[in-house]
């Protein structure tokens, strides 16, 4: 019979390798993409999700107890800061005139 | 509740967070759970106490200093936040399809520079533009919610907010998420009848 530890093990590890695969999608896209804006999607979108799907499993792994809450705060202030931080640095790029690319054009 | 003055509900919900948010980061918690139910040995009492007073005394000096930073008292404030609850799983739903949509556009096979001949998924997978629209939205927890929505949701970014007429300049990587803000507007909507601002 499976073990209740196999089992929070086995869903920690599918949590990581999930998690895992959104940040390498992550990196990918931010050395592919064509400019800095589109490149700014990559990080800033893969980046929340790969880390909460991370701290979710360490949460499973740890049960229930003070460690866990304060991971859980974690995920959450990541889910406020993390678009902010985006948003804050694609502001800056407008505002000092970075031109987004167009399709069709050479890469920047 | 109903009678109670602004600056006093304030201090309360600030005493309250900085409370529960002490007991949760100390690991002097459950000392202090040993000390209430009296199994905590003798000799650590002097010691949990005082890390208790500094404890009560450093809550009571922050919120007395940043009590005015904390949420202000609205009007049907209960409602607006059970629908802000009811408003979190879809966008909970809406950041894992902006993972995925993002992961696809980046491991896409077809490179983005070669124009718009066909490839596997006909339409090669990026076409970024910058969009404006204009919305109902004016007060600051409203904007800020849509603000962060349309960054977390697939494929746009928020680029600049006019907070008195509600416009919000966007970066979308493609037509599709673009036309999701300017045709469909689902997620003005959603927003809009989360903080009762709908026109």
């Amino acid at each position: 019979m499976f073990s209740l530890d196999l089992i929070v093990n086995g869903v920690t590890v599918a949590l990581f390798v999930i998690g895992l695969f959104f940040m390498f999608s992550g990196a990918i896209g931010f050395l592919r993409f064509p400019d800095f804006y589109t490149r700014l999607h990559a990080t800033g979108k893969c980046d929340t999700l790969g880390e909460i799907l991370i701290i979710v499993g360490l949460i499973i792994y740890d049960g229930l107890s003070p460690l866990s809450a304060k991971l859980l705060f974690l995920s959450f202030f990541m889910l406020l800061a993390n678009p902010a931080g985006t948003h804050a640095m694609m502001r800056a790029a407008y505002v000092t005139g970075v031109r987004p690319w167009k399709r069709g054009e050479a890469r920047q | 509740m109903t009678r109670m003055s602004e600056k006093n509900f304030s201090v309360l919900v600030t005493l309250v967070v900085l409370t529960i948010f002490w007991l949760l980061l100390s690991p002097l918690t459950v000392d202090i759970y040993k000390f209430f139910i009296g199994e905590l040995h003798h000799e650590h009492i002097p010691h949990v106490l005082f890390l208790l007073g500094s404890a009560i005394i450093s809550i009571a000096i922050v919120t007395v200093i940043s009590h005015d930073l904390m949420i202000k008292k609205e009007e049907q404030m209960w409602l607006k936040f059970k629908r802000l609850l009811a408003y979190l799983p879809w966008e909970l739903y809406q950041i894992l399809l902006a993972n995925l949509d993002v992961a696809y556009r980046a491991i896409h096979p077809k490179s983005f520079e070669s124009g718009r001949s066909g490839g596997m998924f006909g339409v090669g997978p990026i076409d970024p533009e910058i969009i404006q629209f204009e919305t109902t939205l004016r007060s600051d927890l409203s904007l800020v919610t849509m603000a962060n929505s349309i960054t977390l949701t697939p494929g746009t970014i928020t680029i600049l907010v006019d907070p008195p007429i509600g416009k919000f300049w966007v970066h979308a990587i493609a037509k599709a998420p673009a036309d999701a803000l300017l045709v469909d507007q689902s997620m003005q909507k959603k927003v809009a009848h989360v903080y009762l601002e709908e026109g």
